[in-house]
């Protein structure tokens, strides 16, 4: 719907209704899969089924375009869907990510009352010499969302970046009939704040216009965009309280990722309306080192402590957990400690020293819009993701450290995927979705996940 | 050098940095607290053969030398589950205690908030040096 058409003031309402509902192997995730820890086998969660159904992943959104004023153009975005901050809901058998036991809302009210939460918020100055975006939207690392494959599975998928934050973003086209080449650089909230320094992020990109590709980010928006290929980079800079008394001095630690992407359409399409027979292929790859933020609900399990260390003496129980003194004492708990720094960012090392966490990742996707019109179309995704050393800060022989639960901390991971999408009207979208997750523990055993997933969609 | 040169320049630096990063070693000393510095137990340390436990982080040991330090008392600070850290005395701070049997100086008092480990008297400790322990020595 656009307000004002005959003016140069525009308000468009876009999104989508949509309903989902998945059957998962194990009791491992909420709606979302992304980045989860699946739930160690010979645990209540590992060896029994669970199935959702959601509305959470609806979107409604505004965007309001202004008229050129000295060569100005601007623009707002306002999106919203239905993930909003929740209590945690019932977990009878306990997941990697939520402990066993009664949640603080139950699973009607966290499906049925879902809360609204933002997406996106961000003005947009556009100028001859250099475009301004300021508020909240995708990260640059991984020029999100240009590069996402397609899937009935929430997106992040596994191994893929993607998130948004805050951020004051500068960039700049170079525009031709080719091809574009498009710049940019940011500052970034950061992922700590008490490193007092933004995140930094930047990127290059290049399109080739006339060579296109039908593609679909996720489940909706599906349209025709250029052949690109883009490099992009972060830096950041942690200072993270030790685990010791305090006031100490923070321990510096330096954050970064570089990630490669492309968009290649193999059977190209003219533009968004020629989907039929159009096949297009989707690739990434990042390397990096505490960057699991970038990564929708990455953490691997690596959590932080919470508790100092008990006093000398205190016997331990394998669990970690301190030793009563005798049958009728309750167990002993150190005083509480609060890390300042997210969980899955950092790990202290057997020698107590303070790392930032290793990644690396790729996913490839590819997607088939068949003959005539592309209103049935196929897609599939693959991914890898891996670190060289979380098994160094998480291992199962880290019993002086008793936060470290090596059966909730995998070191590696694999998705795989394969969906079915299907256009009943322009406005309406069926698809079913197989996807498979695979993570090796650093107790070295593995676990996995099986979901089907029925999806409906009605766009705005 | 105009706006978007500028740009371009300052992106790709930026992402040569980070590349450069990749090779990086993280190997750096991490003090445990302000003036921490690394620190080896003498010869003889006989913390464990003494048949006390294992000591955790938050704990100190007062010794007679830590690198550095020119007050009576210094202070082998326990990380994790052994003492590979010291800090020099430093001043007095609410509810700071001397250890034990032990006469502090103005400046001879353990960090902020640590707590003395089971009490240890081998070698190593700074009760061994009656310099220290005595009052009357302090400036």
């Amino acid at each position: 719907m656009k307000a004002g058409s005959a003016s140069d003031w525009k308000l468009t309402i876009y999104g989508f209704a949509e309903a989902d509902f998945m059957r998962d192997s194990t009791r491992s995730f909420n709606d979302g899969l992304n980045n989860g820890v699946v739930a160690h086998g010979q645990t209540q969660a590992g060896d029994n089924p669970r199935l959702q159904a959601t509305i959470r992943n609806s979107r409604l959104g505004f965007k309001a375009e202004t008229p050129e004023f000295a060569g100005i153009r601007s623009s707002g975005v306002l999106e919203f869907d239905l993930f909003g901050n929740q209590p945690s809901i019932n977990s009878g058998g306990g997941s990697p990510g939520q402990p066993s036991g009664t949640g603080a809302t139950t699973e009607a009210a966290y499906f049925n009352n879902a809360g609204l939460r933002v997406r996106h918020a961000y003005v947009k100055i556009e100028d001859a010499v250099v475009n301004v975006l300021a508020g909240q939207t995708y990260y640059l690392l991984g020029w999100q969302n240009y590069f996402f494959g397609s899937s009935c599975g929430f997106l992040g998928l596994p191994n893929e970046l993607f998130n948004r934050t805050v951020q004051l973003r500068l960039s700049h086209t170079f525009a031709s009939n080719p091809i574009n080449f498009e710049i940019a650089a940011g500052a970034f909230r950061p992922v700590q704040r008490d490193s007092a320094l933004p995140d930094a992020q930047g990127g290059l990109r290049l399109a080739i216009n006339h060579w296109k590709g039908i593609t679909t980010p996720g489940s909706g928006g599906t349209d025709a965009l250029a052949a690109s290929i883009g490099v992009s980079g972060m830096m950041r800079w942690l200072r993270v309280d030790p685990y010791a008394p305090l006031p100490a001095q923070p321990i510096p630690l330096v954050g970064w990722a570089l990630a490669f992407n492309a968009l290649i359409p193999i059977i190209p399409a003219k533009d968004g309306t020629d989907r039929g027979n159009a096949l297009t292929v989707t690739g990434e790859f990042v390397t990096g080192t505490g960057d699991a933020d970038q990564y929708t609900g990455m953490t691997a399990g690596a959590t932080m402590p919470n508790v100092y260390q008990l006093p000398p003496g205190t016997s331990l129980i394998p669990s970690g957990t301190a030793k009563p003194v005798d049958a009728s004492a309750a167990p002993l708990v150190g005083a509480p400690y609060t890390p300042n720094v997210d969980p899955g960012l950092v790990g202290f090392d057997l020698k107590w020293n303070l790392h930032t966490i290793n990644w690396q990742t790729f996913i490839v996707g590819i997607q088939y819009y068949l003959p005539p019109r592309g209103r049935v179309f196929i897609s599939g995704n693959y991914s890898q993701g891996k670190s060289n050393n979380i098994a160094n800060y998480y291992h199962p022989d880290s019993t002086t450290q008793p936060w470290v639960n090596p059966w909730g901390v995998f070191q590696s991971s694999r998705y795989a995927d394969g969906n079915i999408f299907f256009d009943v009207t322009p406005a309406i979208r069926t698809g079913f979705s197989y996807q498979w997750v695979e993570q090796n523990l650093t107790d070295g055993t593995s676990a996995h996940n099986n979901r089907f997933e029925l999806t409906f969609l009605y766009f705005l | 050098m105009n706006v978007r040169s500028s740009l371009i320049a300052g992106v790709a630096a930026f992402i040569a940095v980070a590349a450069s990063l990749a090779c990086s070693p993280d190997n750096s000393f991490q003090p445990i607290t302000y003036g921490a510095r690394p620190w080896h137990p003498p010869a003889g340390w006989n913390q464990e053969t003494a048949g006390l436990a294992p000591c955790v982080t938050g704990y100190y040991v007062a010794i007679d030398s830590c690198q550095g330090c020119t007050t009576p008392i210094s202070y082998a600070l326990c990380v994790g589950h052994s003492f590979t850290q010291c800090v020099c005395g430093g001043p007095a701070w609410p509810g700071a205690m001397c250890p034990h049997s032990l006469v502090c100086c103005s400046n001879d008092f353990p960090p902020y908030n640590w707590a003395e480990y089971s009490i240890y008297t081998g070698p190593g400790w700074a009760g061994l040096d009656n310099a220290v322990a005595d009052a009357g020595s302090c400036p």
